[in-house]
């Protein structure tokens, strides 16, 4: 049956068994070398969603990004004091980023943080914010007063702004909408289909 | 009492105790068809089967070197597209029976039904044994993105192409496994799937003369 063994038979079975013994080596390598591309965030930093999981794309998102430096003991939210923690609609956690660089609107200091996404069809702002920190069961709890603008959130996940203290005169919450400073408050602003919104402490 | 059965092989030992059993089975099987089997391409059919699937099982310490992709490609080359998707099918589901059945075994079977429908399609332009070869390493890659496909069943279509990427070394195992088996076994296959029936139709019709009235 296996009159004919030549030197194909020889050097083929000899770079199969070289292969098979070094696998794992080139296995190891291959997921290391291949790691950035393989991650399963979105790494366009044209994207308003840069940094969020791309199944999330074209999806309204919020963020929550806390100072590490001044996030206040009391917080209920200290569970997401490392790394930024992913829930989808159903509160479900997906993956937290552990290397936060790629991250919407990222600055220094707010390695930390939040982000529940995968919404659609919202068009009020603030019943978006309300919705979409109410999945996580009460983590992202929002505090806020009734003002003559409409609402002004001064805590959110526990950390009350005007609890900071440290080298500035005032701190507050600071919204974003899909990458710049939203120019009108949370109740006055409507939702695009494409919406990341992102609070962060600003001080003056 | 002592457990005899109980201890841990080191997996070197136990994949070349699987390859000595393989071996075994090969060769007797192989030498018990020499001598029953005339050439009765039903027979062939079922050898080729319990080829495949003792083949599969017994390589399975090793991720995707097994002799299958190569024995339902040079079937559908050298006997036909059916005959590829039934072994294709019976292997799939028999060798699953030992290394996990699931949503996976009829994609599976459906990429390996595929590979030997593209070997019967190209049978005829697959005529040197170097494009045999490069057509075995092609199908190590085709069948395991088909069956990568079936990911889609439990996660999005985002995750589809991370899967494959992180796949690619798998990947290779398969195509050089592949070329290996190829290598080895296109000749002695190809004998036995071209082998016509020799002994039984053997009823003397040539020396049949009608006498004349």
């Amino acid at each position: 049956m296996f009159e004919n063994i030549g030197r194909k038979h020889i050097i083929s079975v000899v770079i199969l068994v070289a292969v098979i013994v070094a696998f794992p080596q080139i296995n190891k390598l291959w997921l290391e070398s291949t790691e950035e591309v393989r991650s399963s965030l979105i790494t366009s930093e044209n994207n308003t969603h840069y940094g969020l999981p791309s199944e999330w794309e074209n999806t309204q998102v919020i963020c929550i990004h806390f100072p590490i430096e001044d996030v206040t003991s009391n917080m209920t939210a200290s569970n997401f004091t490392d790394g930024i923690t992913y829930f989808d609609v159903s509160g479900s956690e997906i993956l937290i980023n552990e290397s936060s660089e790629a991250l919407v609107n990222y600055s220094e200091g707010r390695d930390s943080g939040v982000c529940v996404g995968g919404f659609e069809n919202y068009t009020a702002g603030f019943n978006f914010m309300l919705e979409a920190t109410n999945v996580t069961n009460g983590d992202i709890e929002i505090g806020y007063d009734d003002g003559e603008w409409g609402p002004y959130i001064h805590t959110i996940a526990g950390l009350n702004a005007n609890d900071l203290t440290g080298n500035f005169s005032g701190a507050y919450w600071s919204l974003y909408h899909n990458g710049i400073t939203s120019d009108v408050g949370i109740g006055d602003l409507v939702m695009l289909e494409n919406s990341v919104i992102v609070w962060e402490i600003a001080t003056w | 009492m002592v457990a005899y059965h109980v201890f841990d092989l080191n997996p070197v030992v136990s994949l070349l105790l699987n390859l000595t059993l393989l071996g075994v089975i090969c060769w007797s099987l192989f030498n018990i068809e020499k001598k029953y089997s005339n050439g009765n391409k039903f027979v062939i059919l079922g050898l080729l089967a319990i080829t495949g699937i003792t083949g599969r099982i017994l390589m399975s310490p090793i991720p995707n070197v097994q002799p299958v992709t190569v024995i339902v490609l040079l079937a559908g080359i050298r006997m036909g597209a059916k005959e590829s998707i039934f072994l294709a099918s019976v292997i799939a589901l028999f060798s699953n029976l030992i290394l996990g059945n699931g949503i996976w075994t009829i994609y599976q079977a459906a990429a390996w039904s595929i590979i030997g429908c593209l070997g019967a399609l190209f049978s005829n332009k697959l005529d040197t044994s170097m494009k045999l070869i490069l057509f075995a390493g092609i199908s190590g890659v085709l069948f395991n993105w088909f069956v990568s496909v079936s990911i889609l069943h439990s996660v999005g279509f985002d995750m589809l192409i991370p899967y494959l990427i992180v796949g690619i070394p798998y990947d290779l195992l398969h195509v050089v496994g592949n070329i290996t088996f190829m290598i080895w076994l296109s000749n002695p296959l190809t004998e036995i799937m071209s082998r016509e029936i020799e002994n039984n139709l053997n009823f003397e019709v040539n020396e049949y003369e009608p006498k004349p009235f």
